[in-house]
């Protein structure tokens, strides 16, 4: 190696290097982790929430958004679901304080407000576990996979005028433009194996 | 090429409308553009942005003195002691909850105060701030409000909407504006139609052919000038058909006549002599035969004769003549000879004056009543009508004998054929050639009285040729 070159390769290694240790972040950023609390089983996605940009944008127009979250725990990646949870939440936001609100829709529905992002994140997933007794039947040393999704539940479209057959309402029909489904926000995580967490304390 | 004419009219339609529409069309679109252009919805995007900027601004000002406020030791507004965590508010009590050191937050009516609540040792501190009228609540309504319709704004293309709205309710119209033309395409080439066809039909020696008559309008006039020149030209034709045969008829019976005229004379003369030159001894014998021969040559003499009326070519010399007047004289002359007949006159007084040649008019009333009377019998009845036809004088004569049967009545008019004991059978042929050559026709008609019945039709005088 010639002495020209070596700065070269000290820049190449050093740019691969920077490269790796993003996606490392990167990567540990979207990581889950499991834990247990009583007979549930929880997650936690670090990195990994309801509040990406478009729904934040919404929420920042005074909307509140409605959120379809989904855990599903599978035996293998593409495998039989052995426990799932579903949970509805609507988000809100106060402008003025900047923080959010939420409402988990159900029975019984529980809400909370003033959060910051990060612990509206964190207040949604931590209510949405599911049943540690279920994921324990296919047995403590078998791994098992989690799906998290999220999914933004568009409203219903509410048609300008009142009237079924208007003028109006031709306009907007023709007038619409269309609008991308969006897409369920996923995170997959596994393999975990219950025998690896701590004994759940009775 | 049958609907050639409702094509015609239908592309006429659309095309004279085709270039309005496209230029209405072009016009609103262009002004549809023209007024959307002030729509303002990045304009409201903008000022909505602002707003809340500015009102958060103003909150986070007055929240930082709020909290200067409460920091430098200003008594709180409120005070919640723990003890009293019962009949806390709900906003204190989920502020306890919660576990946060302070909070802040809009208040009051619509939001017009700023509350801080701040965990103490005895439970919670509430310090309070007035907005001076500013309320958080109404901005926040209206800033959502204002997205909301940036969004709608934004999720929709008001100018394609109206643009496309405006194209499609056009060709609806439009489109159903063809329905009715159609219709009237239909309605107006329908009856051409049916005139091009019947013409071309009855061109085509269809001589029966006629089309349907009753519209009011001047196809309609026209169709009925098609009838009734298809009517005239029929029987005109009949006419000329039946008067080529009758030449022809004539013609035969003009050289038989001649050739036993000139075959008869002789005979008889012949007869005579030999009877002439017969002895007295063989004379009755002689006598009685040669009078045989000689009614045979007479009888014989009598059909030269008929025939010759038959092939002779009568004077026509029409004058006005009225017709009532004439059926009266002829019915007086013939019931002293058929006494035991009844005859019924319906005679219109107001038939007009027909013009015609008397002598042949009356010779053709001569025969039917004749032959009506003949066939009435004694016991039975004629009847005699008369009633304006149209531009006809039509003349009826009804008997009660036996009628006549459809194979009669197809031969009829033909000569030489005879249904009675006596006669040629010589007169139907001449009656209606006479009435032929007056202008006018025989036909045979449904009996009124169970026999036969026949119609004459005559014309009437034209207006110039009728007296004051």
């Amino acid at each position: 190696m010639s002495r020209a070159t070596a700065p070269r390769v000290v820049t190449r290694s050093g740019l691969a290097a920077l490269l790796v240790a993003a996606s490392a972040v990167w990567l540990s950023a979207q990581a889950m982790a499991i834990s247990t609390s009583g007979d549930l089983l929880r997650v936690t996605a670090p990195g990994f929430g309801v509040l990406d940009a478009p729904v934040v944008e919404q929420l920042r127009d005074g909307r509140s958004v409605r959120v379809g979250a989904d855990l599903a725990v599978r035996e293998r990646p593409d495998g039989a679901i052995v426990a799932e949870a579903h949970e509805t939440f609507a988000l809100s936001f106060d402008l003025w304080e900047e923080r959010y609100a939420i409402t988990r829709v159900g029975t019984p529905s529980l809400s909370i407000s003033h959060l910051r992002a990060r612990d509206a994140e964190a207040w949604c997933l931590a209510h949405l576990a599911v049943s540690l007794s279920e994921v324990g039947r296919i047995g403590r040393d078998t791994p098992f996979w989690i799906r998290l999704q999220y999914r933004v539940l568009n409203p219903e479209r509410v048609p300008t005028s009142d009237e079924p057959f208007s003028l109006g309402g031709l306009i907007e029909i023709l007038g619409r433009r269309r609008a991308g489904e969006a897409a369920p926000k996923t995170l997959d995580g596994g393999p975990f194996r219950l025998s690896a967490l701590p004994r759940p304390t009775p | 090429m049958r609907s050639s004419l409702r094509t015609r009219l239908v592309a006429a339609f659309i095309v004279a409308t085709l270039v309005p529409l496209g230029a209405t069309l072009w016009v609103a679109a262009a002004l549809l553009q023209r007024s959307l252009g002030y729509a303002t919805t990045n304009e409201l995007d903008r000022l909505s942005r602002t707003l809340e900027t500015t009102a958060r601004q103003l909150y986070q000002l007055e929240r930082d003195a709020l909290r200067r406020d409460a920091s430098d030791g200003r008594a709180p507004d409120a005070q919640f002691a723990a003890a009293d965590r019962a009949s806390w508010p709900e906003d204190v009590r989920a502020f306890w909850d919660s576990g946060d050191v302070e909070r802040v937050g809009a208040a009051g009516d619509g939001g017009n105060r700023l509350d801080l609540l701040r965990r103490s040792p005895q439970g919670v501190d509430v310090f309070r701030r007035d907005l001076a009228g500013v309320r958080l609540d109404a901005l926040s309504d209206e800033f959502r409000r204002a997205r909301a319709l940036v969004e709608d704004g934004q999720s929709h293309d008001l100018r394609r909407g109206f643009t496309r709205a405006l194209v499609l309710l056009m060709v609806v119209v439009w489109l159903l504006s063809l329905v009715p033309l159609f219709l009237i395409a239909r309605h107006v080439s329908e009856p051409i139609r049916q005139l091009t066809d019947g013409l071309t039909d009855f061109a085509g020696g269809d001589w029966d052919r006629r089309v349907p008559a009753g519209r009011g309008d001047e196809v309609g006039r026209a169709m009925d000038a098609f009838n009734r020149m298809a009517d005239q030209l029929q029987r005109d034709k009949d006419r000329l058909v039946y008067l080529t045969q009758m030449t022809s008829w004539q013609m035969l019976a003009r050289k038989t006549a001649h050739e036993l005229k000139n075959s008869l004379t002789p005979i008889r003369l012949t007869v005579e002599e030999i009877l002439a030159r017969q002895p007295a001894a063989e004379r009755a014998f002689v006598e009685q035969a040669t009078q045989i021969v000689v009614a045979e040559i007479e009888t014989l003499e009598r059909r030269v004769r008929a025939f010759s009326e038959f092939a002779a070519e009568p004077a026509v010399a029409p004058a006005l003549l009225d017709v009532n007047a004439a059926i009266d004289e002829r019915l007086a002359l013939l019931q002293p000879v058929h006494p035991g007949t009844s005859y019924e006159r319906r005679l219109d007084i107001d038939a007009p004056a027909v013009y015609a040649s008397g002598d042949l008019v009356k010779s053709i009333l001569t025969n039917l009543l004749e032959n009506a009377a003949e066939a009435a019998g004694t016991g039975g009845c004629v009847r005699v009508t008369t009633r304006r036809d149209g531009d006809r004088v039509a003349i009826d004569v009804h008997d009660s004998g036996p009628g006549l049967s459809a194979e009669a009545s197809r031969t009829l008019f033909e000569p030489t054929i005879t249904f009675k004991k006596h006669g040629m059978g010589l007169g139907l042929s001449i009656a209606r050639k006479h009435a032929l050559l007056s202008g006018g026709d025989i036909l045979v008609v449904p009996g009124e009285l169970g026999g036969a019945g026949f119609r004459v039709t005559l014309p009437i005088a034209p207006p110039r040729d009728l007296p004051s």
